[in-house]
């Protein structure tokens, strides 16, 4: 919990000016009933002896004027509250971003993308709720609850008592309802969560449902999770509708106990009927100022929930940690730029080794490919050299360096990757291309267009560069948007650049265009993670990965002797079939 | 207005729920509106003995009746409360169960177009988070107005009867806590769009950047995408703050009112006390026990006005999203007008076909193209060239601007879309994978399969093996995010398709994530499945498809090309270069 509320540090004088003036509100509030007594039981006296009217007025326009500053000093606290409430979770939704971008990918996955969202997005806006309801009506209970009890010890010790008994009692009773219906809305929280995640599933899924014609199917089997999710909500209803009977019961015992007793006393003349009416008038409004605080519970189960999550979060201590003690330098053509020592790795949670043993070196202004069948471990290799994962086993050294000495920021500079998944942001042409270098002339962006063998579309759109690209980049083909994430890359001109399988959508004429276009820069290191054969021929160097081991390294002739794998690869690809 | 009339619908079925609850309401609220008046009883009481005009006897046999009587209420009211409150929650979740079930519905009769072009996030929270936002404001709306209305009509009802004059002043008095409130909610109303704007502004920020952190992360962007996310987030604090703000004023402002009459009623209660014996003749005789049970009335009469007033962001809450929910729901659905329906495809022709998306760049410039039954066919063509929008043309996710695609000679539009997918099985260059377990996702293009079925189905699409190695093999849960490479994956959908075994195959670059050794097992299965079948294969790989019957070469929007893999050689054209290129 101590993690999300820390933003509320910056809110300091509104959180304590903010229930101050709600406790100048209450107290103003309280005093009414004691002015209204004064005004029927000694204005009216005064008043049919003969004194003038002036103690019914008097008390009468006092009454008014504590109304309105009643009014302003609740004002204030509600500005504060909103100052207060909306700032933190402003605050608590960026630090959330903060974290999440500092997270290994491992980590994130972990967490699951979906819900991390949901943090930003829902969770979020109900803490912030939770803190605006706490600063402007759950103050208010406790100060009227306990402004009662003095007001009743004021009219009559013993019966005060009664109030004494009751506060307790009602707050166990509460209390009791509260954990239970909490708990049960957890569950029905999870529900939820199962619908969103099942929403968001059919959505992607749209074409190969409607292709397959199981609309039908998918509606159904929503209904069942909607109908969980009903099933759940019915038992907390069922749980949370105790809250206000039971309230009132308590406190309406009350009642007749303060009647039964009074009774007596009135008899023995130690109160007068007037007292009578006071004392149930605030047995009353402890009743209210109770409902209303239990009305809220939904929204602070829903937000202590919530906190839960997000806390777990901020406490999290991220897998990758960012020790900078070398300096980023400069090494010469042909010296070791990147070497794998006994590097082996596992995903968190998980038994089996992903990679095992790697062994390996690559020099600067290399060429050099990685090829293995699916789920060998090629991408991995690339993961771990960016940092997006460390080392379970092994060494990893860069430029002679652990990977784990550099400032992250420097090897990532150091390092360009495509991605395999070639992703677009909402924008320009332009504003996505800066991405990899902030400050490119439009010269310099059109030359990695040229390179990245974009140029041909890209130069066919009135606005040229300044295109606008939808989310997800949606209005572009599968291989435009690689295209477009080559460039990307090629712009930031960095020292090694890294193709995971980035040019599968690309025909095989653009796929070479573009290998020769990176080669004819100089000094720069290629690594091309592919499953084509054909695209690394002409490398330095081809690693053949299978099955998390390296099965051989060396030049592409070297490796059909050499390996059976490589040479199936190959020739699968090349041969046509029966030959 | 037409959002509540949408909303309105819903409760049509629960006739017998709304009078229901209502009766309940008819129990428990009168029985609360008696308790101050038989505790007033009560204190009469207490003043008779005082006074002496009571036997002690006499005393005690009321007091104990009034207990009796206000037990009674108490019981009553705390049954009946019980029965309202939850009856209430259960029947309008119910009501939300539907309003959500429909909006899921609605979400798959949409035209893929109008999914293609919606953020997902924000359709989502729609189903999700707008459905729950209505859900509170309706059943804290439902509450306070059944609950109001009765203990308005009861407490203006017992006032009139105490005293005509100071009822009257409460009554006129009253409206402009209405109108207070009124003025507020419409001039707070902009900022709460400009918050529901806001926000879903800033959850496509988090989306896109959560969904693609590894590319932000590569490029140091970190800094520079919470700049823009903290831009937005600023953006929402301001429209933020003043919508909650303003609608915080509204119970403030009500309670000013109510406090307000309060003192008004008791002063002038207090001036009518020392002049009643002057103004007999105008029905008003009033006694300071008739002020004080008065004053107890006007705040039963205030109460409803602030709970309701409490409760107005919740209801103003509702309505916004009860509008976005409504966006949705008025959405057109995908047209099918076909009526014909097909068993068999023999032939396919597309004929001068134009098509392109959102009127941008023109994808085809009248392709013509003819697919016969039993044949392989082959697309191929640079990268762009529009070899996927065929397959949004073909499965009807999208319609041509102009030509027609005629399928048996029968223009496609006249077919029915369901009868016509029927025969047609594709597997896509994204893969999906939905969160189940590995069987679930197979049996998904055919559910009444058996396990032997899945398990040949597998077996053939290559991915038996790995499916055996999983943790817990066919029951093992997946899902997109996690635990299968994107090969993995890819053969997941190739089984799927398998065990579904249409007439027409349409892959789409299905293997370009599968190794090259995996996928040669997987054509060879492949091959075998459509022999005899038609089938349609676009791809890259050109190695995959010189065993086609007919080779289409695509380029600028139309066939440039075609025929078999040796005569496209021999041609020395377009082909044969995109073909020598890969050997370099």
């Amino acid at each position: 919990m101590k993690k999300t509320l820390y933003s509320l540090r910056n809110y300091k004088k509104e959180l304590i000016f903010g229930p101050l003036f709600k406790v100048i509100e209450v107290i103003f509030e309280l005093l009414i009933p004691f002015l209204m007594k004064y005004m029927i039981d000694v204005g009216i006296k005064s008043a049919n002896n003969g004194e003038g009217l002036n103690k019914i007025i008097i008390p009468g326009v006092i009454i008014l004027c504590f109304v309105i500053v009643g009014f302003c000093s609740t004002l204030v606290c509600q500005y504060l509250a909103s100052i207060a409430s909306q700032g933190f979770g402003t605050d608590l939704r960026n630090r959330i971003y903060q974290k999440v971008c500092g997270l290994s990918l491992d980590d994130i996955e972990k967490f699951n993308k979906g819900n991390l969202v949901n943090l930003i997005t829902n969770d979020s806006n109900r803490i912030q709720l939770g803190v605006a309801l706490l600063i402007r009506l759950v103050i208010r209970a406790p100060v009227l609850v306990i402004g009662s009890l003095i007001c009743s010890f004021i009219i009559n010790v013993e019966i005060g008592f009664i109030f004494l008994a009751i506060v307790p009692l009602v707050s166990i009773i509460l209390g009791l309802i509260l954990y239970f219906s909490g708990k049960q809305y957890l569950k029905v929280q999870s529900k939820v969560d199962k619908m969103t995640g099942y929403t968001n599933d059919s959505l992607k899924g749209s074409r190969v449902i409607r292709a397959l014609n199981k609309q039908d199917i998918v509606i159904q089997n929503y209904k069942e999770y909607n109908f969980e999710y009903f099933k759940e909500s019915k038992t907390a209803n069922i749980i949370a509708a105790f809250i206000n009977p039971l309230t009132f019961l308590i406190v309406n015992i009350a009642i007749i106990l303060v009647i039964y007793f009074c009774g007596d006393f009135v008899l023995n003349s130690k109160l007068d009927d007037g007292d009578l009416v006071a004392l149930i008038s605030y047995l009353n409004q402890i009743l209210m100022a109770l409902i209303v605080v239990s009305n809220l519970v939904i929204n602070f189960t829903r937000a202590l929930s919530s906190m839960k999550r997000v806390d777990a979060l901020l406490t999290y201590g991220p897998t990758i940690k960012n020790n900078p003690i070398v300096e980023n330098h400069k090494i010469n053509k042909g010296d070791e730029l990147i070497c794998f020592k006994d590097v082996s790795f596992k995903y968190l949670d998980s038994e089996n080794n992903v990679i095992e043993k790697i062994n390996l070196t690559i020099n600067k202004g290399e060429f050099v490919g990685i090829i293995g069948g699916t789920g060998s471990g090629k991408t991995t290799l690339i993961k771990l050299i960016e940092r997006f994962v460390d080392v379970s086993e092994g060494e990893l050294l860069y430029k002679g360096y652990n990977v784990k000495d550099y400032d992250i920021k420097t090897l990532r500079e150091d390092i360009s990757l495509v991605n395999q998944k070639s992703v677009l942001f909402n924008g320009t042409i332009k504003s996505n291309l800066l991405m990899g270098k902030k400050d490119a002339t439009d010269e310099e962006i059109t030359k990695a267009l040229i390179d990245s063998e974009a140029y041909s579309f890209v130069k066919e759109y009135n606005d040229y560069i300044d295109h606008e690209v939808l989310e997800g980049g949606k209005n572009f083909s599968g291989g435009q948007k690689q295209r477009l994430s080559l460039a990307r890359s090629l712009l930031k001109n960095s020292e090694v650049l890294i193709l995971d399988d980035s040019t599968s959508a690309l025909d095989y004429l653009t796929d070479k265009k573009v290998r020769e276009n990176i080669l004819k820069r100089k000094d720069v290191t290629l690594i091309i993670v592919s499953q084509r054969a054909t695209s690394l021929m002409n490398a330095d160097k081809i690693i053949v990965v299978d099955n998390g081991k390296i099965d051989s390294i060396g030049k592409h002739e070297e490796l059909l002797n050499k390996s059976k794998i490589y040479k199936e690869i190959y020739d699968s690809q090349t041969l046509a079939k029966g030959e | 207005m037409k959002n509540l009339k949408f909303l309105f619908k819903y409760f049509k079925n629960s006739k017998l729920n709304l009078i229901l609850s209502f009766l309940c309401a008819l129990v428990f609220v009168p029985c609360t509106l008696l308790i101050p008046f038989l505790t007033g009883k009560v204190v009469d009481v207490f003043t008779l003995i005082i006074e002496n005009k009571i036997t002690y006897q006499e005393y005690i046999n009321l007091e104990i009746n009034y207990i009796i009587y206000i037990s009674l209420c108490i019981i009553l009211v705390v049954i009946f409360q019980y029965i309202f409150e939850s009856y209430v929650n259960i029947f309008i979740e119910r009501i939300i169960v539907n309003i959500r079930n429909d909006l899921y519905s609605k979400l798959n009769s949409l035209p893929i177009k109008v999914i293609d072009s919606h953020l997902h996030g924000d359709l989502i929270s729609r189903c999700i988070n707008d459905v729950d936002n209505v859900s509170t404001g309706l059943i804290s709306g439902y509450k306070q107005l059944f609950q109001g209305i009765i203990t308005v009509i009861f407490t203006i009802f017992f006032m009139f009867f105490q005293n005509w004059l100071l009822g009257l002043i409460v009554l006129v008095f009253t409206p402009f806590g209405f109108f207070i409130s009124y003025l507020i909610i419409k001039y707070g109303n902009k900022y709460f769009k400009k918050q529901a704007k806001e926000t879903g502004d800033l959850s496509s920020i988090v989306l896109e950047s959560f969904n693609n952190i590894e590319v932000i992360k590569s490029f140091n962007f970190e800094d520079e995408s919470f700049i823009k996310f903290e831009k937005c987030n600023k953006k929402l604090y301001k429209a933020g703050q003043k919508a909650q703000f303003v609608s915080s004023l509204v119970n403030p402002s009500t309670r000013l009112i109510t406090n307000s009459i309060y003192g008004i009623v008791g002063l002038i209660g207090a001036l009518l006390v020392v002049y009643s014996g002057n103004l007999g003749y105008l029905g008003i005789d009033l006694t300071i026990g008739g002020i004080m049970s008065f004053l107890q009335y006007t705040n039963q009469f205030s109460k409803p006005l602030n709970e309701v007033s409490g409760c107005v962001s919740e209801i103003q809450t509702g309505m916004n999203s009860l509008k976005r929910i409504k966006e949705i729901i008025d959405l057109d659905e995908d047209i099918d007008n076909g009526k014909t329906e097909v068993s068999q495809i023999n032939k396919i022709e597309l004929k001068n076909i134009c098509f392109e998306y959102n009127d941008e760049k023109q994808i085809f410039k009248n392709l013509n193209l003819e697919i016969v039954k039993g044949k392989k066919v082959a697309l191929v063509g640079p990268t762009g060239c529009g070899k996927t929008t065929i397959i949004n043309l073909l499965l009807r996710f999208y319609d041509p601007n102009s030509g027609e695609i005629l399928i048996n000679n029968i223009n496609n539009l006249d077919i029915k879309k369901s009868s016509l997918r029927n025969n047609l099985s594709m597997v896509l260059q994204d893969t999906w994978i939905f969160h189940g377990t590995v069987l679930d996702n197979i049996k998904f293009s055919k559910p009444d399969a058996s396990l032997e079925e899945v398990k040949e189905a597998c077996k053939k699409a290559n991915c038996y093996d790995f499916i055996k190695r999983l943790p817990k093999g066919f029951d093992t849960v997946i899902d997109d995010e996690s635990g299968l490479s994107n090969g993995e994956k890819q053969l997941l959908c190739i089984a799927r398709m398998m065990l579904k075994d249409s007439d027409i195959l349409i892959l789409d670059e299905a293997t370009s994530n599968v190794d090259t050794r995996t996928e040669l097992k997987i054509s060879q299965a492949m091959d075998n499945l459509m022999k005899g079948r038609t089938s349609i294969v676009i791809a890259h790989r050109l190695s995959t498809i010189k065993s086609s019957d007919l080779i289409y070469v695509l380029k600028d929007g139309a066939i440039i090309e075609k025929g078999k893999h040796e005569e496209l050689l021999l041609k020395q054209g377009f082909y044969s270069k995109l073909y020598y290129s890969q050997f370099n």
